[in-house]
């Protein structure tokens, strides 16, 4: 059995699973059940002062016969008196001493607000705390979340702010509505984070609906935008948290959110430099009991690899993770066809041809029987037919040993620099 | 004419002149694709000014083999 436990900037939990801020965390009774279930850490609800919510809240895209390919929701921040709330986290903390209590936190950029909820919070025995200034719905309209998080210097002050009361770890959650997540990511270094959490929700509609002409969700027949999660969203998160990870000026643990529904998605976010992981979606979708899946899965992955503990993936794929001027231009994969498997729908043949380079051929063989074969010298390796083939295995991407050493885009370029500054003749080219 | 025909064409055009003694000086890159300029110098015993040669080459996997040559030929001298 691996050693699943995990400490992010401090606060220890027994395993690098944590429910986000969101719905699943709006009571004690839910947390309690979650923690029963399994979940390592919750992140309370977002406290603040007390909303009132719209009826007709979710949305889901579904694709391709897929539930929950992307969640959309409208709700907002806990609508629950505070007292209720905190003798609520003080039971659940009480009740489960070794796991993670953190409460999200939202109020106005005020200083002495931040202090007020900090000092009020901590009194009953919160682990940490996670400012949201992410939630890109409603209470943006209200100066606060996302719209907090898209100004770097409130997200640094607000950030010293809950410093300069808090005696736990404060955990800053990131907005992914701005262009360069780190900059953001560093003032709230700067403002003293213990830690990133990323990423909050992507501004989203969920759909129209053709027949009535309404938005989905709609209220009383209006709609707004809300915040985009679920598996959809995984792969711009997982860049993000990337992004943040391989900055020398964002050094602090990252807890990763976003699109997280399995073992593996937990995985590769510690690899890319999660200390751990925060989930919703998938928890909305199929319940808590999803987490002994969960726990399973990455203890028998880390078992299988001979990996001690979680904490160990942590950040190993970071190294690896560059910029597009330092990729390998002589490295090269071209696609190979394994005609015995190959059921020639021709899906590789129409994506190449309609859409790529026009280098796999329709042939037939000596006995008249069709068959694909590709051209590899002019594959140029994108991927595409062996992305849309529909039978595993069929399509291989095989290296091709180059005849050059490695050059990069940027090794290149200051190559053909150098030579036309050593040449007089530059000019007569 | 395939990817790679175009590619080759182009290759062993650079691969001519490289052959004749020329050895590449300046590269120039534009909309059209890459200017490559090459320099033949004379014999010792000759007395004429270098000869130039000029190519324009249009497919990537041409631009990319003579950016190869120039970096490997940064290596062996540096």
């Amino acid at each position: 059995m691996a050693d699943l436990r995990t400490k992010l900037a401090g606060i220890s939990s027994p395993n690098p699973f944590w429910l986000a801020s969101a719905p699943p965390t709006n009571t004690g009774y839910q947390v309690q059940r979650a923690f029963e279930a399994g979940w390592g850490g919750a992140v309370w609800k977002t406290l603040g002062d007390p909303i009132i919510n719209t009826s007709s809240r979710f949305a889901a895209v579904h694709f391709n016969g897929q539930r929950v390919a992307g969640f959309n929701n409208i709700e907002l921040i806990t609508d629950r008196p505070l007292e209720v709330n905190l003798k609520e986290i003080y039971e659940t903390k009480k009740r489960f001493p070794n796991h993670a209590v953190v409460v999200s936190l939202m109020v106005e950029p005020k200083r002495e607000k931040w202090h007020e909820i900090v000092k009020k919070v901590e009194a009953v025995g919160v682990d940490g705390l996670e400012l949201n200034f992410g939630c890109p719905h409603g209470m943006a309209e209200r100066g606060m979340g996302s719209a907090s998080g898209q100004q770097p210097d409130l997200v640094e002050m607000q950030t010293m702010w809950a410093k300069e009361a808090a005696q736990t770890p404060v955990i800053v959650k990131l907005t992914p509505n701005i262009t360069d997540i780190t900059v953001v990511a560093r003032h709230a270094v700067m403002g003293g984070a213990d830690a990133i959490s990323l990423i909050n929700t992507i501004n989203s509609l969920a759909g129209v609906d053709i027949h009535t002409w309404n938005t989905v969700p709609h209220v009383g027949g209006k709609g707004a935008h809300g915040g985009y999660c679920g598996p959809a969203v995984k792969p711009i998160a997982l860049s993000m948290v990337a992004e943040c990870a391989k900055d020398p000026k964002v050094s602090v643990p990252i807890s990763g959110i976003g699109g997280i529904s399995s073992w593996q998605d937990t995985v590769e976010f510690m690899l890319m430099g999660a200390t751990n992981v925060q989930i919703c979606t998938a928890a909305m979708h199929h319940g808590f009991r999803i987490v002994e899946e969960m726990i399973d899965g990455l203890n028998n992955y880390l078992d299988d690899k001979g990996i001690a503990a979680a904490s160990d993936l942590v950040g190993q794929t970071v190294p690896k993770y560059s910029t597009w001027g330092e990729l390998d231009l002589n490295y090269q994969v071209v696609a190979r066809i394994d005609t015995e498997t190959c059921i020639n729908c021709n899906k590789c043949h129409i994506a190449c041809e309609d859409t790529s380079h026009q280098c796999i051929d329709r042939l037939t063989d000596a006995n008249g029987k069709a068959y694909l074969k590709v051209r590899e010298e002019d594959c140029v390796g994108c991927n595409l037919c062996a992305i849309v083939c529909p039978v595993d295995g069929v399509i291989d991407m095989v290296e091709i040993q180059s005849r050059h050493a490695p050059m990069t885009w940027n090794d290149r370029q200051k190559a053909l620099a150098r030579m036309n500054s050593e040449s007089s003749e530059t000019e007569a080219v | 004419m395939s990817a790679y025909e175009e590619y080759v064409r182009e290759k062993r055009a650079v691969d001519a002149l490289l052959h004749e003694g020329y050895v590449i000086v300046g590269s120039e890159e534009e909309l059209e694709g890459m200017k490559l300029k090459l320099r033949k110098e004379p014999e010792p015993e000759e007395t004429q000014e270098p000869v130039y040669a000029q190519l324009l080459l249009l497919t990537a996997d041409a631009r990319k083999y003579v950016s190869n040559l120039i970096v490997e030929d940064l290596w062996k001298r540096a």
